[in-house]
């Protein structure tokens, strides 16, 4: 038999497959902590987005398909995790589609992750029973399973709503109703200045302001899902400061063991050293990096560069100084660091002021005003204040410490989100080019439309009731 | 009309052959997504746009800034010659007979086939299909304080028969309620004190085929004021007057026209509602007063008219009213308009469930169409939501149905993007063309217009304008910002503060092109992104659209599919998945089922 192309394919196969430019995500190995998670992503952008996220061994290899080839997963240079990915192109594929299987490590965390990076790359992730449905659409799957394959989408689409609908009693719940309501309403305003264009004078420029409050609303609610992965998976703690101020000490100290060589000699720490070290309910990656600074030694310079990059990605910067003497131009190119990623990518850093047990000519309260940032004075050698900083870092942490108590779990949350924060920033974008409010409102209208999705609402006339509940008009 | 210019004897009955084209409420046409009911009107071979160029006494584009899908043509008729117009037309129409005469009864043969009409004075016309077109008619009443009469719009006598006739077939009937406000003496209004409006200069023309030199005409001018609180005081002391709150009224009235009474009951905090004056024609010595429209008795209305600005002396030619009237439940039709059960029997217009006069043309031709086409033995010619308007309203009208009178809404349309006034000759006049209303020359003009179109819309996007002060100056000039290296004519359209006609001194390639064309190289180059992005929509909706659902399914046997969605699809019984999927209450996944078990039961 001939493989179906899509033209020979009838109406009835081609009304549901997903739209032209959708490529379809999901983790296809049961969760749980399996020895292997594989990711499977199908359609037009399934080789380029497995192509942005792995990097084989052996470039030089071609890259045959329906072979297996090892390599890493790397999230803007950083390698997350072994993998074995295998391309596979239409039409000879279980969708007919173009196809690609990331194999990694088993465990939620890992698979979790190379999904999310599949979804920032463009991907969406895959409806209850979508993968199936393709496949039986195309033929893949033997017709007398037909009512096997529709009870799977019927119960998954069930328990699908029904946990969006336990998970939405609460706060979540009210929140995203909230942000509906909220994008609803400007909406209506557009629509109904659109439609009655006599008795009413408004334009969606002057609800910018509200609109970026949702936005900001939104955000929040998918970075609580980020803390919530985070708390789950551990807190990724990177140690940096300048060479020999004390890092791999304070590294041990926290361990209580002497997990990192430390010497006098500055420039010990090559690579990242890292450990786990659980701290009440919480879970720490506790990374050592090198010490940053200029340097002519190659391998000590790609230990700086991991380092920064390690920080980059982390969830929790230490940075730690000598105490015991004035900071220099070392000192504050670190500093300007630390600072950048807190402004710009939101993290949360501590300064530990470490030799305590030394002289101290740095003014700790001064820094402090400076920073903005919580300093601890410490003693990494004789295991001074290293309590206290534990104690710091689990109020940072501490679920009470969050403005928000929403904590967004689910996958399908997140990703619904992300896709609402974009539509909205595209609404804000028209507004920001000068497009006419039309064009705004079709934005909108797509947030608001993704957002049903975690409410589990259909087609409906929402935004008309709204327009003549809230708006005076008529003849 | 269609069906007698597409070659069939038809005999048209009116209650009066002086209300043909009468319009009892507002006197204009347009407005907002109605004004794209007339184009596409007209792009089918429909006659609304045409007679409106001919008649109108001021005209506007509204809705200029707010993006070219939503552009609003509205224009105010002289009601006598507009209705004097549409009759000239309609008897020049060869093989249309036009009587006077009240329908009293279907004729329904064994086969349970329309097969004619019987008069109240039991005359008997036969024929292979019969279209309703009942307007505000059936078994009417108006109300005007405690004062009922059983009639019909504007005095005229109302249709009593036929309700129970449709009765008898099975149709399931509803009772709609609209209203119209006072008429007032235009010499008795203090204009001064009014806030007046002029028309555009140029006008724009509804038809795609009227001339500009057809157009030149001295406008009239509108006025618009506010009610106050002395109004909303006089309406709430008298408010145990009105058949709205008194209970008197039964039928349901529509959320987006309220009567002056219930916009301030239902906006208490209101201070002030706009009002819009409006003549109803060149010659006619009365004003049409939009805004209030009412069914308070005659000594509230007088009072409350004279408590607006200008309107001291205000004297009242003819009293406002509600008018209750019979209509069908719309889900019983097809999109073809006719009903499922009763074969060569269409439907159109307020007996549907509509209210509005382009909502009315609209469907009146489609089912005109529909009814010579089954006279002729050939399929229907149906208009699916991503083509039209008018196939977003019938597809509401016979799948969604409606419980108030249903008015067009641009945010109805969800494909309104490509669904825009300016190309509803793109979209529709080929369905004109195979129905027989559009001339073949007609159509071949279309085709090149097309033709030129997608020519220069390639050109403009491959065209490289090469930087130089010349064009650095330009941008300046318009706050743009300057080009460094060659750039896309494309990018420069695209540029919110520029257009296609403004760059025309720096694309020396450019050949002179038709004013049409020129605009829709604007538009569909500027919003390309949001354009492309509606299309890809609507590809996977038109192929969804393609996958019938037979209509025996009993959607309670299929497994998989929640509570709900087999409900609301055992209702409608939808003729395809793209139908069923507007449908509230089916999500993505009951399509999935239902397409897995559609293929394992073609197996």
């Amino acid at each position: 038999m001939s493989p179906p192309t899509a033209k020979a394919m009838n109406h009835l196969e081609m009304s549901l497959l997903p739209l032209n430019s959708d490529t379809i995500a999901a983790i296809s190995t049961p969760p749980g902590r399996g020895g292997i998670g594989i990711v499977r992503l199908s359609g037009p952008d399934a080789f380029r987005i497995a192509r942005e996220i792995f990097k084989p061994k052996n470039r030089a290899s071609s890259a045959k398909p329906f072979k297996l080839r090892y390599g890493h997963i790397v999230d803007d240079g950083n390698i997350l995790d072994e993998a074995l990915v295998s391309l596979m192109p239409a039409p000879k594929t279980y969708t007919t589609q173009n196809m690609a299987e990331i194999n990694c490590h088993g465990g939620n965390a890992c698979v979790r992750r190379v999904l999310e990076l599949a979804i920032r790359r463009g991907a969406r992730l895959a409806l209850p029973g979508e993968f199936t449905k393709l496949a039986f659409l195309c033929g893949r799957i033997d017709l007398s399973q037909a009512e096997a394959v529709m009870s799977v989408i019927g119960a998954e689409n069930d328990f699908a709503l029904k946990s969006a609908a336990d998970q939405l009693s609460g706060t979540l719940g009210n929140k995203i109703r909230s942000v509906k309501e909220e994008i609803l309403s400007v909406q209506a305003a557009i629509e109904v200045a659109i439609d009655y264009p006599e008795e009413f004078d408004f334009a969606a420029r002057s609800l910018k302001p509200k609109l970026i409050g949702v936005s900001g609303a939104i955000d929040k609610m998918i970075q609580s899902g980020v803390f919530s992965n985070m708390l789950a998976e551990g807190i990724n703690m990177v140690i940096i400061g300048k060479p020999n101020v004390g890092k791999s000490s304070l590294l041990n100290a926290m361990l209580g063991r002497d997990r990192a060589i430390v010497a006098e000699q500055s420039g010990t720490t090559r690579d990242i050293v890292s450990d786990r070290l659980p701290l009440g309910d919480l879970l720490i990656n506790i990374m050592d990096t090198a010490g940053i600074r200029e340097t002519c030694d190659a391998i000590e310079s790609m230990g700086v560069e991991r380092g920064l990059l390690a920080a980059g990605d982390a969830h929790l910067i230490i940075w730690v100084i000598d105490g015991s003497s004035q900071m220099d131009d070392e000192d504050e190119r670190v500093m300007e660091f630390v600072k950048k990623v807190i402004v710009d990518n939101g993290k949360l850093a501590i300064c530990a002021v470490n030799k305590k047990d030394l002289p101290t000519v740095v003014n700790t309260r001064h820094l402090r005003s400076r920073l903005g940032m919580p300093c601890v004075r410490v003693s990494a050698l004789a295991n001074e204040g290293v309590d206290e900083l534990k104690e710091e870092i689990t109020r940072l942490f501490s679920v009470d410490n969050r403005d928000d108590d929403t904590l967004v779990t689910n996958m399908r949350h997140i990703d619904v989100l992300t896709r609402a924060k974009q539509a909205l920033q595209s609404a804000l974008q028209a507004i920001d080019n000068g497009l006419p409010d039309d064009f705004v409102s079709l934005d909108l209208g797509e947030a608001y439309h993704c957002l049903g999705e975690i409410t589990g609402d259909t087609a409906g006339d929402d935004l008309i009731y709204r327009i003549f509940s809230t708006f005076c008009v008529g003849k | 009309m269609a069906a007698a210019r597409m070659g069939c004897s038809v005999i048209m009955f009116a209650m009066h052959l002086d209300s043909i084209a009468l319009m009892p409420c507002n006197p204009n046409i347009g407005g907002s997504s109605k004004g794209h009911l007339v184009r596409e009107i007209d792009a089918l071979g429909g006659e609304m746009a045409k007679n409106i160029d001919k008649t109108f006494i001021q005209s506007r584009m509204l809705n200029k800034s707010k993006g070219p899908a939503v552009y609003s043509l509205r224009a105010q008729a002289d009601k006598r010659r507009y209705s004097a117009e549409m009759l000239n037309t309609l008897r020049r129409v060869d093989n249309l007979h036009i009587r006077q005469a009240e329908i009293v009864d279907i004729i329904v043969n064994e086969s349970k086939r329309a097969a004619g009409v019987v008069t109240s004075t039991s005359g008997v016309a036969r024929a292979r299909a019969v279209v309703l077109c009942t307007g505000t008619y059936l078994k009417a009443r108006c109300l005007c304080g405690d004062t009922i009469d059983k009639t019909g719009p504007n005095g005229l006598k109302s249709a009593m028969g036929l309700s129970e006739s449709l009765d008898r077939l099975g149709i399931r009937i509803k009772r709609f309620k609209t209203g119209t406000p006072a008429r007032i003496d235009r010499r008795s209004i203090d204009y001064t004190q009014l806030e007046i409006q002029h028309g555009d200069v140029p006008v724009i023309p509804f038809s795609f085929d009227t001339r500009q030199e057809d157009l030149r005409r001295e406008q009239i001018p509108c006025y618009v004021t506010y009610t106050n609180e002395s109004t909303h005081a006089i309406l709430r002391e008298n408010l145990h007057h009105s058949p709205m709150y008194s209970g008197v009224i039964e039928g349901v009235g529509a959320r987006y026209c309220p009567s002056i009474e219930d916009k301030i009951v239902r906006f208490a905090d209101r201070e002030r509602h706009q009002v819009f004056v409006e003549p109803e024609g060149e010659d006619s010595g009365e004003m049409y007063i939009s805004g209030m429209s009412t069914s308070m008795p005659e000594d509230v209305q007088e009072a409350m008219y004279r408590t607006l600005p200008g309107f001291e002396k205000a004297r009242v030619t003819r009293l406002g009213y509600a008018i209750e009237y019979d209509c069908v439940d719309g889900m019983q039709l097809d999109c073809s308009l006719m009903f499922k059960h009763v074969s060569g029997l269409f439907s159109a217009g307020q007996i549907n469930g509509s209210s509005g006069y382009e909502e009315a043309a609209a469907q009146g031709l489609i089912a005109g169409i529909n009814a010579a086409r089954l006279c002729q033995n050939k399929p229907p010619i149906t208009i699916s939501r991503s083509e039209g308007y008018i196939g977003v309203l019938i597809d509401d009208l016979v799948t969604k149905g409606t419980n108030e009178p249903y008015r067009m809404l641009t945010s109805r349309a969800e494909y309104r993007l490509l669904l825009r006034q300016d190309n509803a000759d793109q979209r529709l006049m080929k369905k004109g063309y195979e129905a027989g209303l559009i001339s073949r020359k007609r159509y071949e003009q279309l085709i090149t217009k097309i033709e030129a179109i997608e020519k220069e819309i390639d050109r403009v996007e491959t065209h490289v304008i090469p930087p130089g002060d010349k064009i650095n100056r330009f941008l300046e000039e318009h706050s743009s910002s300057r080009v460094i290296t060659g750039v896309l004519l494309a990018e420069l359209i695209r540029r919110p503060e520029l257009s296609y006609d403004m760059l025309a001194p720096f694309d020396t390639k450019r050949s002179a092109l038709p004013a049409e064309v020129a605009e829709q190289v604007n538009i569909c180059v500027k919003y390309r992104g949001y354009i492309l992005r509606q299309s890809l929509q609507v590809e996977q909706f038109k192929r969804s659209e393609n996958t019938l659902l037979p209509i025996d399914i009993d959607y309670f046997s299929i497994n998989g599919l929640r509570i709900e969605a087999r409900q609301k699809l055992n209702t409608i019984k939808p003729l395809n998945l793209g139908m069923a999927s507007k449908i509230a209450g089916v999500s993505p996944a009951d399509l999935s089922v239902l397409a897995i078990w559609l293929k394992a039961r073609r197996a």
